[in-house]
């Protein structure tokens, strides 16, 4: 039978072959480096580790890895404040390593979409991506963001709201 | 349930972003070491061995020994021992027990790295100051030098792993670096103080006389200067590049990662920039005091030099403009240089027992340890015109 701290490096794992490609655009989408992003996705991971080394036990990995990384890119921009947000939002389009196969329509839609998602306020930002493009629950998405779950739910629809105006502006331009 | 489709449809480029297969392998691979380094334990494990914290201390001599002493002798003195240089009775606190706690602080290998370079800085603080009372014995001089190449070579060992474009290297290799440059300035000066006491038998007189440069009323001495500015530096100096977010062809990419090594090259010329002007600031006033001291034809010669200093400088700070990093870098150090041969002229004579060194440039790097052969340890004998001091 197992021991359960092999069980617990199972499911940590587990959680990384999951998710990893998740927390890695969560924070690529809010830092806008590809370099700092990876250093932050293993951080990420690194602190969930550490944390349930200490004897804690994590029963859904998922929010609990997105809340790590946004805490940690939180304190990213503590130590960085020297770095305008806006000259950053403003240089989107950074794509994976692996670029050169990456036919440029696909990389059209990717700088597409997040321009669309910077249009929107920060506060309704984070809220929309972690539930339309992560698929987190607003239950899951409260406990990342530390907002209550109706918080959540009002950012959401506002945000999607938002993005739909501004969609329906686009056509008619 | 909110049905958001068609927003879902105008977001789902965002999805391109993911780990590259390396990537994503390379990271799994650190975490599954991690995890082997760190196991997992239930709660009821942690807590009842939360005593093992303290086999783990025993294990550990030196801290044990440090807090015990702490406990006896109380934190004043440790504090005073802060202040300790070679030689006061306080000293090895300061090294084996107070910087020996601090050391446990540092967790991870940057960190490590980074004290490493520290006590590096601090050994060489303690050799200017040393140097600035006419104080820096050979012996003593030989111990520091040791102490600097061990903690020098270890931080070059903890940083080898570390990617050679991440900033964090780039701070750590140019510190290392100046910090090299500045243990190298020191052996020179003593250098040439010994050789001078050689050929003019005025040990002491001669010896205060090196040191009056770098130690000139309250100007900060030559290599506390350094590390004052690289100190200054290494904060603000750190490439910007995560604003870097243009979207890269393979060749744009290749064009990032030379960007990467031009921060590096960009901080090292502008850490040599602060020291030059702090230098020039310093050498024109030695130069004033010993006017009343010297011939009128050795202060025409040594204010042609600070001229020449001050050329390099201009130079240098065009090239910067022109972000020509390697070649400001380069008319930086000569410019230093050249205050060396100032600081001869003034003391010795007219004739600076060196020409001008041209500096080669080189871009900060964390080699492998380099043997002990490549390293400066001896003092060099130099040849000196045997001309009384004036």
């Amino acid at each position: 039978m197992a021991q359960p701290s092999q069980n617990t490096e199972k499911a940590f794992l587990k959680a990384y072959d999951e998710y990893a490609d998740a927390i890695f655009r969560f924070c690529m989408v809010k830092v806008s480096d590809r370099e700092r992003a990876l250093d932050l996705t293993q951080d990420t991971f690194t602190r969930v580790w550490e944390y349930s080394t200490k004897g804690n036990e994590i029963s859904n990995w998922k929010p609990f890895l997105f809340r790590t990384a946004h805490n940690l890119i939180i304190d990213y921009y503590r130590k960085k404040k020297s770095v305008s947000l806006d000259e950053m939002e403003e240089e989107v389009g950074f794509l994976p390593s692996e670029t050169a196969g990456i036919p440029a329509e696909v990389y059209a839609e990717y700088n597409i979409a997040l321009q669309k998602l910077n249009e929107l306020d920060e506060t309704y930002r984070d809220p929309v991506m972690l539930r339309v493009v992560e698929g987190l629950s607003p239950r899951d998405i409260a406990e990342t963001l530390g907002i209550s779950e109706n918080v959540v739910s009002v950012r959401v629809h506002r945000g999607v709201a938002k993005l739909r105006e501004i969609a329906n502006e686009n056509r008619k331009k | 349930m909110e049905k958001f489709d068609d927003i879902k449809n105008d977001l789902k480029g965002l999805s391109h972003i993911q780990l590259s297969k390396n990537e994503k392998e390379s990271i799994r691979d650190a975490l599954t070491e991690y995890i082997s380094y760190k196991p997992n334990r239930s709660k009821e494990t942690y807590e009842n061995t939360s005593y093992r914290f303290w086999l783990t201390w025993m294990r550990q001599p030196m801290p044990v020994f440090a807090a015990v002493l702490i406990f006896l002798v109380g934190g004043g003195t440790v504090a005073a021992a802060e202040g300790a240089l070679p030689g006061d009775v306080l000293y090895p606190i300061k090294v084996s027990v107070n910087e020996e706690i601090r050391g446990t602080f540092a967790l991870s290998s940057e960190a490590k790295a980074d004290w490493n370079i520290t006590r590096a800085e601090r050994r060489l603080e303690e050799a200017s100051l040393l140097l600035a009372d006419g104080e820096l014995s050979e012996e003593t001089r030989k111990e520091l030098d040791m102490r600097i190449e061990n903690y020098t070579d270890q931080a070059q060992l903890l940083t080898q792993n570390t990617r050679k474009e991440d900033e964090r290297f780039i701070v750590l290799a140019t510190r290392l670096e100046i910090a090299r440059g500045a243990r190298d300035r020191i052996t020179r000066a003593v250098s040439r103080a010994s050789a001078t006491i050689a050929g003019s038998g005025v040990a002491t007189h001669e010896m205060r006389n090196v040191s009056a440069f770098d130690a000139d009323e309250e100007q900060a001495p030559e290599s506390a200067l350094f590390i004052e500015t690289m100190r200054m530096e290494s904060t603000s100096l750190v490439p910007d590049d995560s604003v870097h977010t243009t979207a890269l062809s393979k060749s744009e990419e290749n064009a990032y990662k030379t960007d990467r090594t031009v921060n590096g090259e960009q901080a090292r010329a502008r850490t040599q920039l602060t020291a030059l002007q702090n230098r020039l600031k310093s050498t024109h006033t030695f130069i004033e005091r010993a006017r009343h001291r010297i011939t009128e034809s050795s202060y025409s010669k040594a204010e042609e030099e600070l001229q020449r200093m001050e050329e390099l400088l201009r130079s240098g700070i065009d090239a910067l403009a022109q972000e020509q990093f390697s070649s400001a870098s380069v008319s930086f150090e000569n410019a230093l240089q050249l205050s060396l041969d100032i600081h001869d002229i003034v003391n010795i004579g007219e004739n600076p027992i060196q020409p001008v060194r041209e500096v080669e440039f080189h871009t900060p790097t964390i080699d492998p340890i380099p043997s002990p052969t490549h390293l400066p340890l001896e003092i060099t004998p130099v040849e000196t015109p045997k001309r009384p001091i004036l």
